[in-house]
């Protein structure tokens, strides 16, 4: 039938039946349009144009589902379950990383063991093997969990690979593996506070991990922190060494960037190893660095003499009256050694004289040194990225008592990474950086807290203090340690202060004349030795530390050593006379 | 029977057979393909996995407490100090303008130095 259309010549030889009667009939009024015959030949065309074109549309599918990729890539996007072209990672919680790259926490891949009770015929005998290949699991917990009515229990979670081979080979249907993953820590205790650790399931339960669950969790880019797995560990090593040594209840030291509050190490002691099972106790589980707040003790004059300087109401050249105690109406303000004389300002500093910041602050005004505390972030929580976040307390009102004792730290609480942050920006050239763990490629622009020239007399202030003051044991010689000292006398539960019992502070920049880093180290309750002469005072504890501290430190940070002009000088001098 | 009929009779039978056959074919190598694709998705895996347990293992092995105890054991060195870092000028170089006094001098400064490292790692050990 289908020949027809092939040979054009013979139609006319092609009838259908009872048409040549028709035609015979009709031959003289002969309408093409209504033969009969031209119908049939169309619509025999139109039909077999449909069916070639719904057999171009399979064609054209059936390219498509075999040879074109893309419907493969479209159907996945439709199902997830179906990836088959682009391999996902089994690893499902990102990477921690330092600034150099080091992992610092990662998951390994390891193979939980869970039981469907139902299944299982004979669980007496299987606890019994099972107990045998996990001796850490009585006979009597595996049994109850056998026997017990759910369809799905965890045996053990990480089974070791022997484990594994050897539960496979018992061979008992109802017992199943699943793919887990266990977070490791591969520098175990050095990171402890910082990163914090995840539960059984995974979930972040502090520090990073806490707070940046959803990051770590969304993506498997590793995440890449600004610590510095070797300084950590050179400041971990001078301080528990410290806190050994001076029978301190526990410690903390900050380094940071001074010209961007990159956190480059931060220790608080004692800490945890967070791969161990075993729970810590809660006195190693507190981060003082961000999570204690204390009464910072002398180190807020720095911050005290910074608003007094930047303030305009008072010049380093001033002199205040420290020949006797300040009587206010409800307390007496004293010196720990008086000088009993009028103090100028960089003498304030230099001797830490109470009584002289006090007047200070007197001079310039409660609501300035409100607005300053506030400029510098000393009365809000900080915004970093760990989950121990401490909030500062803040005195109620703010009547002349309060200016007096806020001007030489108490009465004002805050977290050690309060006092860093807020150092950094007093010695960096005035400007306030967000603290950050984050190493990303821009930072913000920060906020000026003081002017450029008030930075700059604070740098020599802070100077004079390591040179002339109580932070002599901390100047280290080609690196120019400036800082301050602090010895906060602790409250005791009953609210007064207890003498001998002290938290010693000292905050520190170096090099001075190009400030990069800033370095705070805190000491809670440390005990006089026989080296300290019997002192308990930061002088005596925190500054010698941290004087090792930054000597071991400085080469470590590829600072370049440089001796005092004037001490090179003075040799050029005898030698040209020689 | 028309040989033409015939020719369009064999053709339109032959065709199907052919497509047929040839979409046995390709099912057959798609498969085989596939399997292919899942083992080679399986080993990738493995591979994240074990790479994952030695990165792991060589941030252990390269933690600063345990490379400070190995340093302290196979290498006599110690940290470094401020001290020992000077500036160019400071130097005490010696200059001389005679080729053989030259000479003469970086033989003696050469000595000098062997002396003094000799020195220095008894310095080392005594400290040890």
């Amino acid at each position: 039938m289908l020949g027809k259309y092939f040979s054009k010549g013979k139609k006319d030889d092609f009838y259908l039946p009872g048409e040549e009667i028709k035609l015979g009939k009709n031959i003289g009024s002969y309408i093409p349009e209504k033969d009969p015959l031209a119908t049939c030949k169309n619509r025999l065309a139109l039909a077999a144009l449909g069916f070639v074109c719904v057999y171009a549309v399979i064609a054209l599918r059936l390219f498509d589902v075999c040879i074109s990729g893309d419907y493969v890539a479209r159907k996945e996007n439709a199902s997830a379950s179906q990836a088959r072209v682009l391999i996902s990672n089994p690893i499902k919680r990102a990477d921690i990383l330092d600034r150099n790259g080091v992992v610092i926490a990662t998951s390994l891949p390891t193979v939980n063991l869970y039981a469907n009770p139902s299944k299982i015929f004979n669980p007496k005998k299987t606890a019994q093997e099972l107990s045998k290949i996990l001796p850490e699991l009585k006979y009597e917990t595996i049994y109850r969990k056998l026997t017990s009515n759910s369809k799905f229990v965890y045996i053990k979670r990480n089974l070791t690979p022997s484990q594994q081979y050897q539960i496979n080979y018992l061979g008992v249907p109802g017992l199943e593996f699943e793919n887990g993953e266990k977070r490791i820590y591969p520098h175990k205790n050095l990171f402890a506070h910082i990163l914090g650790s995840t539960n059984i399931d995974n979930v972040g339960v502090s520090g990073i991990e806490k707070e940046l669950n959803e990051r770590l969790t969304q993506s498997d880019i590793p995440l890449q922190l600004t610590v510095d797995a070797g300084i950590q560990d050179t400041i971990r090593l001078h301080l528990a060494e410290a806190v050994k040594k001076f029978r301190a209840i526990s410690g903390t030291a900050i380094l940071m960037d001074t010209n961007t509050s990159e956190i480059i190490a931060m220790v608080s002691l004692p800490d945890y190893d967070p791969n161990s099972s075993i729970n810590p106790n809660s006195k190693a589980l507190f981060n003082m660095a961000t999570k204690g707040v204390y009464e910072p003790g002398s180190v807020l004059k720095i911050f005290n003499a910074a608003m007094s300087l930047d303030s305009g109401k008072v010049r380093v050249a001033d002199k205040f009256d420290a020949t006797e105690p300040l009587k206010l109406k409800y307390n007496v303000i004293k010196d720990y050694k008086g000088e009993n004389r009028w103090l100028s300002v960089p003498e304030i500093m230099i001797y830490s004289s109470n009584i002289g910041s006090a007047r200070m602050a007197l001079k310039v005004g409660g609501n300035e040194q409100k607005d300053f505390m506030q400029k510098i972030g000393f009365f809000d929580e900080l915004d970093i990225e760990v989950a121990e976040k401490g909030r500062p307390i803040k005195p109620n009102g703010w009547s002349e008592g309060t200016i007096a004792t806020v001007a030489y730290g108490y009465g004002l609480a805050v977290t050690p990474l309060h006092v860093i942050t807020a150092f950094s920006a007093v010695v960096n050239g005035g400007i306030y950086h967000k603290p950050t763990l984050l190493k990303t490629a821009e930072h913000d622009d920060g906020k000026r807290i003081i002017s450029y020239n008030t930075s700059k007399s604070m740098r020599d202030l802070l100077r004079l203090v390591v040179v002339e003051g109580s932070g002599k044991r901390a100047n280290v010689k080609g690196y120019e340690v400036a800082g301050k000292t602090g010895t906060a006398l602790k409250l005791s539960d009953d609210g007064k202060y207890v003498n001998k019992k002290v938290r010693t502070t000292f905050v520190a920049t170096f090099p001075v004349s190009n400030p990069r880093y800033s370095l705070l180290l805190m000491m809670d309750e440390p005990k006089a030795t026989d080296e300290t002469c019997g002192y308990v005072t930061s002088g005596w504890n925190a500054v010698p530390t941290a004087g090792k501290l930054i000597e071991d430190l400085a080469p470590q940070l590829n600072i370049k050593a440089n001796y005092d002009l004037d001490e090179q000088r003075r040799s050029r001098i005898i030698e040209a006379a020689y | 029977m028309n040989s033409t009929k015939t020719a369009a009779l064999v053709l339109w039978a032959a065709l199907p057979c052919l497509l047929g056959f040839g979409i046995l074919v390709m099912k057959n190598q798609v498969q085989n393909l596939e399997k292919e694709l899942v083992s080679i998705n399986r080993d990738i895996q493995d591979d994240i996995k074990t790479i994952h347990v030695l990165k792991a293992e060589w941030s252990h092995l390269n933690s600063p407490a345990r490379l400070r105890k190995l340093a302290f054991k196979h290498i006599s060195l110690n940290p470094i100090k401020a001290e020992q870092i000077i500036n160019y000028s400071a130097l005490p170089f010696e200059y001389e303008n005679n080729d053989t006094n030259r000479r003469l001098l970086a033989q003696k400064n050469i000595a000098g130095y062997a002396e003094h490292n000799k020195n220095l790692k008894k310095l080392v050990k005594a400290q040890r």
